[in-house]
């Protein structure tokens, strides 16, 4: 066992002073990760997974230097987050606000030039390794143009190929899909795989279920600055002794009359969980609105009864599916909620 | 546990290293500075216009202006219209670069790229000496030019009379009086990066400078509690100096009173370099004390 990174007992508090009045001012504290241990080992992919305003940025951040923990000790690498992060920012990289970390007055290779200084790297070495990640990451096309004309796709690959310049033994990777198209999502996430057959290891955060189930070799779930389950993706799957769930769409507009509909489906006897979320589609007009339930099932189950409590409460249903059972039905199972949910404010 | 061999730097390993990242930051500002070239039409108007309005008003006054040198320069002859354009275009100058390392932090922070700049293992000090590099060299060579403009157009005559020694004086001079004005920046960019709101500040200083460095007037003519501003500001110093080799006022240490120095001039360009690293030490100091603050609390990408 090998561990490159060793989490112990973290913890991050954000205070901030908010200006109650003229004179008065208010310290508010966000507690952001609570009590955090765990460790991850050299070669793997590791996922950490949580809604929105779980802390997984605010963890990145602490590992790779840039914010400093309120409590708790991390090493990565063997050297000390707080006390060693010169070392440690050698051997690292880090891809954290995609399309915002590079400069857009400049072309992508510029930007990759200009990194690679920044990491020591001769500009005779840089040309040839840029050159190469030009290859693998096909950015032929677009290097030479300024980054301004750049689609949002291509900004993350120049963004991507900037934190592989320094060859780094650990690679953090904070929601490297979330902004990407579906095409793009995948292309990236071979690239993930390929890079980590190359003896890479990789931390991810991501509040994509199926994107932590595909690529790794273990997840850690985050929720409200808590680990709240981490292991195999089958192995945390497994726990749920189910092996299907039902995901019903209603309009928006019924949540008011949700918690009578919720109280009905729950009291059902092969239903195990129940959970909600509003979906905003497209541009977020109020028309593409709609609520999302989740039913976590056992095997014997009735869809007409289902059906049938949905006409009592007159909710219309948009439509019905039947998924293969997820992580996100480990997180429901854990919290009551849909990863899709934002948590940033409850804190 | 993972082990990580570090290999013991030798000196000359060191050295290549920072000069790497130096070479590297030089060459991406000169980049960014090429894709807003036509701004730097301003730094040639402005002291033309900055010059001119005092220049018009004396002219319109209708005193004769060299009544004017023997009262500013007491007693001695000079050029006072060379000595306002002079003035002019080493303000402006010094505002390019109190603008350029002010704003750099908080920019860079905007954009979202100084926390890209700040998880690499570059040292702050080879990052500054690149962009400091490249920002007295860009707007040196600017302001130098800007400033022949304006000798030609103000006092043509005292421009033909400079000589080439006086000449090279000028820009060497001018180069040293850049330096303690990066640490005086940096210092500022600081408190930037802790009080959002200063952005106000740098451009009420910008005033304030041209004020207590006797822009327009010699600085024994300003109040006593100006000129005290005056002596701590090294551009004072520096413009003074680089008026009395080329348009005959008196240098800054005779300005304070000081007549039998040897080498005054040597010896306040000593002084203009004693404020850089005054200067320099604080901006990375404060900077520093800050950075470990915002790292404490809420981290750098905040704004
Ligand atoms: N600089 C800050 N000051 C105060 N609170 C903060 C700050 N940064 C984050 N927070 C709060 O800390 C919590 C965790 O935030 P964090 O950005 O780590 O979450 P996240 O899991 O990355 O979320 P997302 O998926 O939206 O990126 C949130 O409640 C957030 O509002
Ligand atoms: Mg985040």
């Amino acid at each position: 066992m090998n561990p490159v990174i060793e989490i112990e007992n973290i913890e991050k508090i954000y205070r901030k002073k908010s200006r109650k009045g003229l004179f008065k001012r208010e310290l508010i504290e966000v507690r952001a990760l609570d009590n955090i241990s765990f460790n991850v080992e050299e070669g793997i992919i590791f996922s950490l997974l949580g809604p929105n305003g779980a802390g997984k940025t605010t963890l990145i951040k602490i590992l790779t230097t840039l914010l400093l923990p309120t409590a708790g000790k991390a090493r990565i690498l063997g050297y000390d987050v707080v006390k060693e992060g010169g070392k440690i920012r050698k051997h690292i990289n880090a891809m954290l606000m995609g399309e915002r970390s590079i400069y857009w007055k400049l072309t992508g290779y510029q930007n990759l030039e200009y990194f690679a200084s920044l990491y020591h790297i001769p500009r005779k070495v840089a040309k040839v390794k840029i050159d190469k990640l030009s290859e693998k990451l096909d950015l032929s096309d677009f290097i030479n143009r300024k980054v301004e004309t750049y689609s949002s796709g291509q900004k993350f690959k120049i963004a991507f190929a900037k934190s592989l310049l320094n060859d780094p033994k650990l690679i953090f990777l904070d929601e490297p899909t979330a902004t990407l198209d579906p095409r793009a999502a995948r292309e990236v996430r071979e690239i993930i795989k390929q890079l980590n057959d190359e003896g890479t290891t990789i931390f991810l955060t991501t509040h994509n279920m199926n994107e932590a189930d595909e690529l790794s070799d273990e997840v850690a779930i985050l929720d409200l600055g808590k680990i709240i389950e981490i292991d195999t993706p089958e192995n945390l799957k497994e726990q749920i002794h189910t092996s299907e769930s039902i995901v019903i769409d209603v309009p928006f507009i019924e949540l008011r009359s949700k918690d009578k509909l919720l109280s009905d489906i729950r009291s059902l006897s092969f239903v195990s969980d129940i959970a909600y979320s509003q979906v905003v589609n497209g541009n977020g007009n109020k028309g593409e609105e709609k609520t999302k339930i989740r039913i976590t099932t056992s095997k014997e189950i009735n869809l007409s009864n289902i059906v049938n409590l949905f006409e009592k409460n007159s909710i219309p249903i948009l439509s019905i599916n039947q998924e293969k059972i997820s992580l996100e039905d480990v997180f429901l199972s854990k919290t009551g909620r849909l990863l899709s949910e934002d948590t940033s404010k409850r804190v | 546990m993972i082990q990580i061999i570090e290999k013991q730097e030798s000196f000359s390993y060191f050295f290549k290293k920072n000069l790497i990242v130096v070479k590297g930051v030089f060459r991406q500002q000169w980049q960014i500075a090429k894709s807003y070239l036509s701004n730097t039409s301003i730094a040639f108007i402005v002291p033309i216009v900055m010059t001119a309005l005092p220049l018009l008003l004396i002219r319109a006054v209708g005193v004769d202006e060299q009544l004017i040198a023997a009262n500013f320069f007491g007693g001695h002859s000079g050029s006072i219209s060379g000595f306002i354009a002079i003035g002019s275009n080493i303000w402006m100058l010094m505002l390019a670069i109190l603008w350029d390392f002010s704003t750099y932090l908080r920019d860079e922070q905007m954009t979202g790229t100084l926390e890209t700049l700040l998880m690499s293992p570059a040292k702050r000090y080879s990052i500054i000496a690149g962009r400091a590099s490249f920002s007295i060299l860009f707007n040196v060579i600017i302001s130098f030019f800007a400033t022949i403009i304006s000798l030609l157009i103000f006092a043509r005559d005292m421009l033909f009379e400079i000589g080439l020694l006086p000449l090279f004086l000028l820009l060497v001079l001018t180069v040293i009086g850049c330096l303690p004005m990066i640490g005086l920046s940096y210092f500022i960019g600081a408190l930037v990066l802790k009080f959002k709101e200063v952005y106000s500040l740098v451009n009420l200083l910008q005033w304030f400078f041209g004020l207590i460095m006797g822009v327009y007037v010699p600085i024994t003519s300003l109040p006593l509690i100006v000129r005290v501003f005056s002596i701590m500001f090294p551009a004072t110093w520096s413009v003074s100096d680089i008026r009395a080799i080329t348009a005959g006022s008196p240098p800054m240490l005779l300005l304070l009173g000081i007549k039998n120095a040897g080498f005054p001039i040597l010896i306040s360009t000593l002084i203009v370099i004693g404020f850089a690293i005054f200067w320099g030490i604080i901006g990375f100091v404060v900077f520093s004390k800050y950075e470990l603050k915002i790292k404490r609390n809420e981290g750098l990408s905040k704004y």
